[in-house]
């Protein structure tokens, strides 16, 4: 890879030394890594978190109660949030690059809608492949009119963002990330203000995206019916910084709902055999 | 990297070159206007340069410019050393004026926002004021000399502070914008101050200097401010695609690999440049940078390949217009440039903006 950071021998020995099980990891592909005092300087989200080792080619949904840290984690992965501690991804050293190397690598859509300018879908779609300058400048307009087609959206490519609806907006961030082929998708609510077929509709795309590219998509959401149904994994985010991580039908149960969330729930299998979740009460 | 994202069948194929095609129409339709306003602009030129106290005609105009020799010394002396420079300060001025506005726009991320925004005009304004009371002399300059420069030192001095909170303090936009308007009405008192303080004669001054003009125009600060646009243009244009994407908002420019805090950083040193260099030869010019960014908005929309120059040629339009008004509003007499820019500039901009209204 070409930003990989070249140690000296002498580092690189000290290093080993140092963190010998975190070399180990070095070779490992996919996605891990640890964070410290993640959040605000006087009152840090979380002291220590794990970030649990996820394969290349899976949806993984990060679910947890408003306001636990979903979204700064996303954006401490994405390298917008300073935070101390390591993270590699398929053997970058993603901690130690800068935010636009970094960036290169991951498509990140953050929870904020784009704002309404009269500039159109395809401008911001082809601004971006323009600054991040890893297109090749003649392909561009056929990969954003590819994914806008894929989206189902090109009817709305070339009208003004300030025209269109928050969840039309939506669509186009998240069209945004898929020009790219980026290794890492980090995507915060990317469902929020979509109705249930636009829900589907991106959740396909990701889905696609993933197997198509064996990248690793991180998905924050709060539908959690979505999580299980279309998730390899579901990551649970608790209080300072307590995760759990594993298959969907392992991770969401009625202890877990009550403890994450507050909520008297069950889970039941539909009559395709599904598991869903419903709720009672709050706690 | 880019494999193909789905198998196009021969239908999709159709769709995809029309939505393609539909775009380079749209990049096509940006080219007429960016063209054709600059054509307009030019046209403008001409009519401004055959208008004013002196009777001469554009046909005595264009004979001076094309053949010098025949003309007679008086005219040559009009057109070459009064019309000419008078004229071309107009559109540099306009042109700077209006980059800058634009520029300042998208980095506060607000629709209000002018080069002035920040305080620049009040600071030139009160640079201007101290060499008028003071009745300051430099050894080695020239008085008509002293008072642009100490307009553009002071303007200078107040985006420093602006840059030294952008950069050490950490603000985010409100804060910049909040500040800048503070240090707009500290610097307001402070020019009030100095015309409580000053006589008759010398208020008279200031007072005609915010008011602008630019009948101090010469061949050497036409020269100069052109080539403060030359150097800022292709700056700016070499950052149109961050500029674009911080259109669409912090965060997502952010997300898309943009550095913003050093963009803005950038953005403010040009703004900073372009409007102290322009304003300390000709005065306090209101309006064009506010408007001139809106009417390119509106034309050509926000992407800023197109926005960035488009706002540039609307200023200097709009600047070309108000020169010729401020010539032939009342004959023999011309007014004071920042009079008349927004009595040429509003009715245009709102013809614009209900031709919107009415296509919506």
């Amino acid at each position: 890879m070409k930003q990989q950071i070249v140690l000296s021998h002498e580092q690189q020995v000290a290093e080993s030394h140092k963190q010998k099980k975190a070399l180990s990891y070095d070779l490992q592909a996919g996605l891990y890594g640890q964070f410290a005092n993640l959040g605000y300087r006087k009152k840090p989200l979380f002291e220590q978190i794990t970030i649990p080792h996820i394969q290349p080619g899976q949806l993984v949904t990060l679910i947890g109660a408003n306001g636990i840290g979903k979204s700064s984690l996303l954006k401490a992965i994405a390298g917008l949030l300073k935070v101390e501690g390591k993270l590699c991804l398929n053997q970058l050293p993603l901690s130690d690059m800068t935010a636009k190397q970094r960036l290169g690598h991951i498509g990140y859509v953050p929870q904020a809608l784009p704002q309404t300018t009269p500039l159109t879908p395809f401008e911001m779609l082809r601004s971006s492949l323009l600054h991040l300058q890893q297109t090749p400048e003649h392909q561009i307009n056929t990969l954003i009119t590819q994914v806008f087609q894929q989206l189902e959206i090109s009817d709305i490519a070339l009208t003004p963002l300030s025209q269109l609806s928050g969840g039309q907006r939506q669509m186009v961030a998240v069209a945004n990330v898929l020009t790219r082929t980026p290794q890492l998708l980090l995507l915060d609510e990317p469902t929020s203000a979509l109705d249930l077929r636009w829900q589907l509709k991106v959740i396909d795309a990701l889905k696609q995206q993933v197997q198509r590219t064996n990248c690793i998509a991180i998905i924050a959401i709060h539908d959690i019916n979505l999580a299980l149904r279309f998730s390899d994994q579901v990551w649970v985010l608790g209080h300072a910084g307590v995760t759990h991580f594993g298959k969907p039908n392992k991770v969401v149960n009625s202890a877990m709902l009550a403890q994450i969330y507050g909520i008297k729930a069950r889970v039941e299998n539909c009559s395709q055999g599904y598991p869903m979740i419903i709720t009672d009460a709050a706690i | 990297m880019s494999l193909p994202l789905t198998q196009t069948t021969p239908a999709d194929d159709n769709q995809s070159l029309s939505l393609q095609q539909q775009y380079d129409q749209q990049l096509h339709r940006k080219w007429l206007l960016l063209a054709g306003l600059l054509a307009l602009t030019l046209f403008i030129l001409l009519f401004d340069l055959s208008s004013g106290p002196a009777d001469m005609g554009l046909d005595t105009v264009l004979s001076v410019l094309l053949d010098k020799q025949e003309a007679d010394l008086y005219e040559q002396v009009i057109v070459w050393e009064v019309r000419l420079p008078y004229s071309l300060m107009a559109i540099v001025v306009g042109a700077c004026l209006g980059l800058a506005g634009a520029e300042m726009q998208t980095a506060l991320n607000n629709p209000l926002a002018s080069p002035f925004t920040l305080g620049i005009s009040a600071a030139a304004t009160l640079g201007a004021a101290i060499v008028v009371v003071f009745n300051l002399q430099l050894p080695g300059v020239s008085s008509h000399y002293l008072l642009p420069i100490m307009a553009f030192v002071f303007s200078l001095l107040a985006t420093m502070i602006i840059l030294f909170v952008i950069r050490y303090i950490n603000a985010n936009i409100s804060t910049i914008v909040l500040f800048g308007i503070s240090l707009f009405f500290a610097l307001n008192a402070a020019v009030s101050f100095l015309q409580f303080l000053s006589d008759d004669n010398a208020l008279q001054q200031i007072v005609f200097w915010t008011m602008g003009s630019l009948s101090r125009a010469n061949w050497l600060t036409v020269i100069i401010v052109s080539v403060c646009l030359c150097i800022c243009l292709p700056l700016a244009l070499r950052n149109v695609a961050a500029m674009t994407l911080l259109r669409c908002g912090e965060q997502h420019a952010q997300a898309n690999g943009v550095d913003v805090s050093k963009l803005r950083y950038g953005i403010m040193i040009r703004v900073s440049l372009l409007t102290a260099i322009s304003i300390c030869f000709v005065g306090e010019i209101g309006f064009i940078g506010l408007i001139a960014p809106h009417i390119a908005r509106l034309l050509v929309g926000e992407d800023h390949t197109f926005f960035l120059p488009m706002s540039a040629i609307s200023g200097a339009l709009l600047m070309s217009l108000a020169s010729v008004a401020s010539k032939v509003l009342i004959s023999g007499v011309v007014l004071p440039i920042s009079i008349v820019t927004s009595i040429v500039g509003i009715p245009l901009f709102i013809t614009l903006i209900l031709s919107r209204q009415s296509r919506l």
